[in-house]
């Protein structure tokens, strides 16, 4: 873990993976910029946990994040079929089953937790904003999942600004503009990693 | 009579579990965060929501994650119930 990384995650992170895997995982962090407003003592998060799947089958759960408690998990196996799939806008069932390989379907559910903490600290910048005024645009989101509440919603639509943001604007505008301003309102820059598997829809 | 209550005697959002949940969802992590939720509310939610759950209207992550927002002494009977069930 890189220096950086390490001064933002040594007190909160919890992993069952060895440093030089937990690592790669972690570099999404610091390819999507998001490092130095996660360092902000106000912006952390409690704690970060990587660990292997507890529910499988149908209902596997990849990630969590509990809004009450600021805690991010995050699942480290992943099975077949919940990665590589073709991207159609609001067809796919979540944006991480887009990834090209496991790993990169682990990052992407750590970036879609990470939209959930982004959408919690909004809560004390702009209540009203936290809920409300996006729910009648969620039926605009990228995937499946990203359409059942706006929680959910929120935070594909941080995943689609770091993995896919020209089709964001095309497809779900509002979303697009709505989320720009709540990065811009938090202070938070992070890279447009410019991913271009989609398929039209 | 709660919105839950209303959902499940009426049946009207039957056919838009998706906005049944996210009605719900909506009140209960609001409510939670700005503790103004009770056990009583909390468990009615989950129970409201635990059928569309099983007939996967609504994904388990995202059911977890409410189960989350609550007290975590309130949590444990559902949690329990969910690792029997899944």
């Amino acid at each position: 873990v890189s220096l950086e990384s390490q001064a933002v995650f040594s007190e909160i992170l919890t992993s069952t993976l060895n440093d030089e895997e937990t690592s790669e995982i972690l570099e999404i962090f610091r390819t999507v910029g998001i490092l130095p407003w996660l360092s902000q003592s106000a912006n952390r998060c409690k704690s970060i946990e990587l660990k292997p799947l507890v529910w499988h089958g149908k209902n596997e759960v990849y990630g969590l994040y509990s809004f009450k408690d600021d805690e991010i998990k995050v699942a480290l196996t992943r099975s077949t079929g919940s990665f590589n799939q073709p991207f159609e806008w609001g067809r796919i069932e979540r944006l991480s089953h887009v990834a090209k390989n496991a790993t990169e379907a682990i990052q992407r559910t750590l970036v879609h937790e990470l939209g959930h903490h982004i959408h919690g600290r909004l809560r004390s910048h702009n209540k009203l904003r936290f809920g409300l005024s996006l729910r009648s645009i969620i039926t605009n989101g990228a995937s499946q999942y990203g359409k059942l509440d706006v929680y959910e919603y929120f935070a594909e639509c941080f995943v689609a600004w770091v993995y896919h943001r020209t089709e964001f604007a095309v497809y779900d505008s509002t979303g697009y503009a709505t989320l720009s301003a709540v990065l811009k309102e938090l202070g938070i820059e992070v890279n447009d990693l410019g991913y271009s598997n989609f398929i039209n829809g | 009579m709660t919105l839950g209550t209303q959902i499940l005697s009426t049946g009207k959002n039957e056919s838009q579990p998706n906005h049944s949940f996210s009605t719900l969802s909506l009140e209960l992590t609001e409510h939670a965060l700005d503790g103004i939720l009770t056990e009583e509310r909390y468990d009615e939610i989950l129970t409201t929501l635990y059928p569309m759950l099983q007939s996967q209207h609504v994904y388990l992550e995202a059911y977890l994650r409410l189960v989350y927002e609550g007290e975590p002494a309130w949590r444990d009977k559902h949690l329990t119930k969910l690792k029997s069930v899944f």
